[in-house]
């Protein structure tokens, strides 16, 4: 035994606090489930985010969100996100449940129910848990491209032909990178990257979140460096019933929004085994 | 320790150190002496309400006098208990036994449900020896089934240490890493020092001193009879090793030689110096360095071995649980209110 000085060649490959105290927002995005079924830890975090741990707008954006994660010990898995082609990248395609459009505003007599970005990741990745399939939602990759803008609730045909590019840039969802899968959930907010309101009065809000993931699925074909798969808020829509409460009809068309998101996560799992990325 | 002895250490305190001072009581085994104990936090309690100074308390057993009448009143007082106890019994039983030889073992883990039981968040202590290493693993995963949440390890680096422990200690810290990693993916709460110490030190950077003790500043130890030694490890037999005593209760603290000693356990060795892990180190426990090699400052080839071990598994871990964006493990390292938080949670 000797007393031996040591010479690093790398920094080990997790931040110091330096990084969190840049990026607030990170400790927001990374709640233990025990946390979130808690109503008073999460609303302890949530006070002591707002009140100077995180920044105050990114805090009130981005709600706490679900990271889910196996319980498997992976030996020395890929550490950085993959960037090379794959000429064999898999897409998977858009799978339908749910409308996907819809609107709110103005004379809209049936709105949709939204499904937020943090609920969504919740049933996602709650789902895809069950099959082992785990995602980190700190290092996923960043998606970039222009977009012809798909609506705008004032133009009409011809402004929208000469509107401007919209510049797209998602941060995905999830990312595994043993299987280099990213994952992407096109809600309300995603698909207002598309829109070019300027000079819009209206408040007439139209939303087709699935038309925005084809594009983005589209996009990521072009790039092909992933596998991924994009589902989209169902946008599911309120129907009021004279005899029935706005409760009663509010949550049926909640848990029908979920149960759709649901199946295309289902069906996604179908697709992915039988794609071979993951062993069944 | 007399219980004038006793007044008077905390009559020194009160007038030295009178905002929240820590009294440890330790031993030998401090349950031998109860009611001496209740008189000292007695008498503190009576400065307290004079306001001449506010303390906390804490005790370290091996378990064996502990039973449900002592851990009403700690709870009573805020007396932290904490447990003596090396993990499984071929560990346990290899070092702490009876005077004749018997096992002390199943005394001590029975004691364990009820100790938690009163205090959820007392702390396991446990040594880990040469002769008991292999069985590390194994025992930390004991405690933490048993209801542990805290688990305190020291290594026992004055053991008969060898190449052949170094190869073991690396095998269990290996095991330990997988279960530690497979628990914070279960998110489940713990606080493993070996590992936590070391992540912090790459976390926290520059603040990494905060975790350090000020050798002969801040953990002071008072003798049976009122000699001043600057770490408890110093005390021994409380006559043998008065070389290093920084003074006494009645005479004071002897500033001169307490600065030397600090100064002297500050001096740092070339070889430590141009290592990349020595801001992570052991190197500066002044204790350990003394216990091992005779001087303050000198680090032992045994601790330089384990250390070189620890780091690099504890960093390939923290890695391995960031990349996979574990949620538990972030706030726990990141989150400067996670103890709170964490304990808003068991309170609900």
């Amino acid at each position: 035994m000797e007393i031996k000085p040591v010479k690093l060649k790398k920094k080990p490959g997790y931040p110091t606090i330096k990084t969190f105290i840049e990026n607030p927002e990170l400790l927001s995005k990374n709640v233990p489930f025990a946390w979130i079924r808690n109503q008073y830890a999460a609303t302890t975090l949530a006070t002591f985010i707002l009140c100077g741990c995180g920044n105050q707008s990114n805090a009130q954006k981005d709600k706490p969100t679900i990271i889910v994660v196996s319980n498997d010990i992976e030996k020395d898995k890929p550490s950085a996100i993959q960037t090379a082609k794959h000429d064999s990248a898999k897409i998977a395609k858009i799978f339908s449940h749910g409308d996907g459009s819809g609107a709110i505003g103005c004379v809209v007599e049936s709105p949709p129910v939204l499904i937020s970005e943090d609920e969504a990741r919740k049933i996602i990745f709650t789902a895809l848990k069950a099959e082992n399939i785990d995602f980190s939602i700190i290092e996923t990759p960043l998606l970039k491209f222009e977009a012809p803008p798909i609506a705008n609730d004032c133009f009409d045909e011809n402004d929208l032909k000469i509107a401007k590019k919209a510049k797209i840039e998602i941060k995905m969802d999830g990312y595994n990178a043993k299987y280099n899968l990213a994952i992407e959930y096109v809600s309300a907010n995603v698909y207002n990257k598309f829109k070019t309101d300027e000079g819009c009065e209206s408040t007439l809000q139209g939303y087709s979140t699935k038309y925005a993931a084809e594009l983005i699925r589209k996009e990521l074909i072009t790039q092909g460096d992933l596998n991924a798969v994009i589902f989209y808020d169902p946008l599911s829509k309120l129907e009021f019933k004279r005899k029935e409460k706005f409760e009663t009809t509010w949550n049926n068309v909640k848990k029908l929004a979920r149960e759709q998101l649901l199946d295309q996560v289902k069906d996604f799992i179908e697709w992915i085994k039988k794609e071979g990325i993951i062993k069944q | 320790m007399t219980p004038e002895t006793a007044f008077q250490s905390i009559d020194f305190i009160a007038d030295k150190y009178p905002i929240n001072t820590g009294i440890i009581f330790f031993g030998g085994e401090p349950l031998l002496k109860k009611n001496l104990i209740k008189e000292t936090i007695s008498y503190c309690e009576s400065k307290e309400k004079n306001q001449e100074a506010y303390f906390h308390y804490k005790v370290t057993t091996n378990g064996i006098l502990l039973d449900k009448s002592f851990l009403e009143y700690a709870n009573s007082v805020n007396l932290q208990v904490a447990m003596s106890i090396d993990g499984v019994g071929k560990a346990h039983d290899r070092f702490r036994v009876f005077p004749d030889g018997k096992s002390t073992f199943e005394i001590v883990a029975d004691k364990i449900d009820l100790l938690l039981k009163h205090q959820p968040y007392a702390k396991a202590l446990m040594t880990v020896n040469p002769e008991t290493v292999n069985h590390f693993s194994d025992s930390v995963e004991f405690l933490v089934g048993r209801g542990f949440k805290y688990i305190i390890v020291s290594l026992n680096y004055a053991g008969a240490w060898n190449d052949d422990h170094i190869k073991e200690i690396k095998k269990q810290y290996q095991k330990i890493a997988k279960l530690y990693e497979k628990w914070i993916l279960q998110e489940k709460k713990f606080y493993f020092s070996p590992f936590e110490m070391k992540l912090a030190s790459h976390i926290s950077q520059d603040n990494m001193e905060c975790y350090q003790c000020d050798f002969a500043q801040k953990q002071i130890a008072i003798a049976h009879d009122g000699t001043i030694y600057p770490c408890v490890q110093f005390v021994q037999d409380g006559i043998s090793n008065r070389a290093y005593s920084i003074g006494s209760i009645t005479t004071g603290i002897e500033m001169g030689m307490q600065k030397k000693l600090y100064d002297d356990s500050k001096e740092q060795t070339a070889l430590c110096s141009e290592c990349d892990y020595n801001t992570r180190c052991n190197n500066k426990c002044t204790c350990l360095n003394w216990q091992t090699t005779g001087t303050l400052n000198q680090i032992s080839p045994v601790v330089c071995e384990t250390e070189r071990v620890l780091i690099p598994i504890v960093d390939a871990m923290g890695e391995r649980l960031y990349k996979k964006g574990a949620a538990m493990f972030i706030q726990k390292h990141y989150n400067a209110v996670y103890p709170i938080i964490s304990m808003i949670e068991d309170m609900h």
